[in-house]
């Protein structure tokens, strides 16, 4: 069994949020329906988003969403 | 019994009664305050009255005292006003700082060490006794497992802020960690609910049966909680 693999998936989200004068992750959380402890760890990459979440966060920041979310190199 | 002790009963009875009344006074007072808080104010209130009850109880039935008898509720008492007071103070500072820990966190902490102290005392208290030691024992620590966790839970919340994120919904992130640490703690489960039927086969009493089985079910517990923590510090992915 191969041993399992941290995801390849990597995001700006901090970066586009501190962008966004004035927001904070409890404004993020609260826009996406989550804790804010919830927003923290997708920042730091320990939590991937669900689709949905991944989606609700382009079209807050007005973005495609490749350009919140890409897929590392393997 | 002892006589010496007699003479102090009606004004026990009456601290005691004049603690219920405070008790009810608080609970019922027209303040903008969670319930919880007041409950914790009015137990604590309850608690000081009925220290001295239990102090007098033993010391005229037994002829003795000691920190158990009454000294264990003040302390108890100490620590439920003190969570209130606190969780009161937290509640009202308007640029209160947000807790760093998730309150799942918190409750996963309290759970294992709950538990952790727990069985330590059951094992020393049941360990090569007969098995109506045991199941006694069994049953004690099982009520003393209740009133840990509880207690941990309400002053874990009080002193969550803000307050309301204790008892909010689960977003996607606890529904992942919950899936995760579920699905550890079954494959600990399984091999324990396998492994029993060859346990039987040494032919244990009921009572070692009993603290076996109840065994599996704790460290499958445990794995569920450690892994909550785990997931929660280092991540899912």
């Amino acid at each position: 069994m191969p041993p399992r693999r941290r995801s390849n998936v990597r995001n700006h989200v901090r970066a586009l949020r501190e962008g966004h004068e004035g927001m904070t992750q409890q404004h993020l959380a609260d826009a996406l329906g989550v804790s804010r402890q919830t927003v923290i760890a997708i920042e730091q990459g320990k939590f991937c988003p669900s689709l949905e979440s991944a989606l609700r966060i382009a079209r807050l920041f007005e973005e495609p969403v490749e350009q919140v979310f890409e897929l590392e190199a393997d | 019994m002892t006589e010496s002790f007699l003479p102090l009963g009606p004004f026990i009875l009456a601290f005691f009664v004049a603690s219920l009344l405070v008790a009810v006074k608080v609970y019922r007072a027209p303040v903008d305050a969670p319930d919880a808080e007041r409950g914790l104010f009015a137990s604590a209130c309850v608690l000081v009255g009925l220290a001295p009850v239990v102090w007098f109880l033993v010391g005229w039935m037994a002829n003795e005292t000691s920190i158990f008898t009454g000294g264990i509720q003040l302390v108890v008492a100490a620590a439920l006003a003190g969570a209130a007071a606190l969780g009161r103070s937290r509640r009202r500072r308007p640029d209160v700082v947000v807790s760093r820990w998730h309150f799942n966190e918190k409750s996963a902490v309290i759970i294992i060490l709950s538990l952790l102290v727990v069985c330590a005392v059951f094992a020393r208290r049941a360990w090569g006794s007969e098995d109506a030691v045991v199941l006694a024992s069994f049953g004690r620590a099982i009520v003393e497992l209740v009133v840990f966790v509880v207690i941990g839970h309400i002053i874990a919340a009080l002193t969550h802020a803000p307050i309301d994120a204790a008892g909010a919904e689960p977003d996607e992130r606890d529904r992942a960690v919950n899936l995760l640490s579920a699905r550890n703690a079954y494959y600990l489960l399984f091999a324990g609910f396998v492994s029993l039927p060859f346990y039987a086969v040494f032919q244990p009493s009921v009572a070692g049966f009993v603290v076996t089985w109840t065994g599996v079910l704790v460290l499958s517990e445990l794995v569920y909680y450690a892994s909550v923590l785990t997931y929660y510090r280092l991540g899912t992915e």
